[in-house]
């Protein structure tokens, strides 16, 4: 049986390495604003996907660098969210 | 005086990363600059998108920034190629307190996504707090365009208020949000800039702050 909602680490790997092809494959801590592999535009896209695919809605609040600086960051962030949307 | 005399006139050169900012002339204004207003994509998430502008409202926005006490109105330009590729707008708003707004526009659509703001914004932004004295800068956009809100809170700008509704995007009612960012959280963001001198020529107003936007003369 399909996973619905699979683990979002290998999903935004594929995601990333495909929409912004970095030089490298990103792994879940590669520093991805620092190293300007997601800049402000590109960001668009990457809460776009993360909204879509793993149907969470991602408040303004949380639309900073912190939670998108690394794979593992954003992949916080969307439990947080899950979590706050099941509590609610 | 003007802000622009204060801040050296025409000689004065602030250098980025990616991009370098100096002020503008009528010399500056041509077609492309007037395309970049005209253009309803650029101009999607601001004020400007149901105007036309012609080049005269161009020449005057301008001529009225450098004539002003209290606006510094800067081009950027690329450091790879030295295209005017957009500008930034640094406007004291209380002299007194040391707060500033700061708003920018990359009209060059080719220039998106390159980290262009980014860099014009920090440089303009370090210049107001350590040329001009600044103590805190903010900025605002409407909550749709979260391009934006990442590149304020990439600066190290803080969320400080929702205007519920306060705004009309594609005909509906949006929230604009205002952030706000003082000098310890930009250099947290910011480690390299600090203490960096990064404009020529030498322009320090710190102490000198209550002249700024005084019409001092």
């Amino acid at each position: 049986m399909n996973d619905p909602m699979p683990h979002p680490a290998p999903v935004l790997v594929e995601f990333i390495d495909t929409t912004y092809a970095p030089p490298a494959s990103v792994t879940n801590d590669t520093e991805l604003v620092r190293s300007e592999v997601v800049d402000s535009y590109g960001i668009l896209e990457l809460i776009t996907f993360i909204e879509t695919r793993f149907d969470v809605k991602i408040p303004d609040e949380d639309v900073q660098p912190n939670n998108f600086r690394t794979v593992d960051a954003m992949c916080a962030m969307i439990a947080r969210l899950r979590s706050e949307d099941d509590a609610a | 005086m003007t802000l622009l005399e204060a801040c050296g006139g025409s000689a004065l050169r602030i250098q980025g990363g990616k991009t370098w900012l100096r002020a503008l002339s009528r010399a500056d204004i041509g077609p492309r600059y007037l395309g970049w207003l005209n253009d309803p994509e650029i101009n999607e998430f601001t004020s400007r998108r149901d105007r036309t502008y012609v080049t005269e409202d161009l020449f005057a926005y301008l001529d009225s920034a450098n004539a002003s006490d209290d606006r510094l109105l800067l081009g950027i330009f690329t450091n790879d190629d030295d295209m005017h590729v957009g500008n930034v707008l640094l406007h004291i708003l209380d002299a007194d307190a040391g707060v500033a707004d700061i708003s920018n526009l990359i009209g060059e659509r080719e220039y998106w996504g390159r980290g262009i703001i980014a860099d014009a914004d920090s440089q303009a932004i370090h210049f107001g707090f350590q040329a001009l004295g600044l103590a805190k800068f903010v900025m605002g956009n409407i909550a749709p365009h979260r391009a934006s809100t990442f590149k304020s809170t990439s600066l190290g700008a803080k969320l400080e208020a929702k205007l519920r509704g306060q705004a009309m995007f594609r005909d509906q009612r949006v929230d604009v949000l205002r952030f706000g960012v003082f000098p310890d959280e930009f250099y947290d963001a910011h480690p390299d800039l600090h203490n960096r001198i990064t404009w020529t020529p030498a322009v320090t107003l710190s102490s000198e702050r209550p002249a700024i936007g005084k019409g001092a003369d």
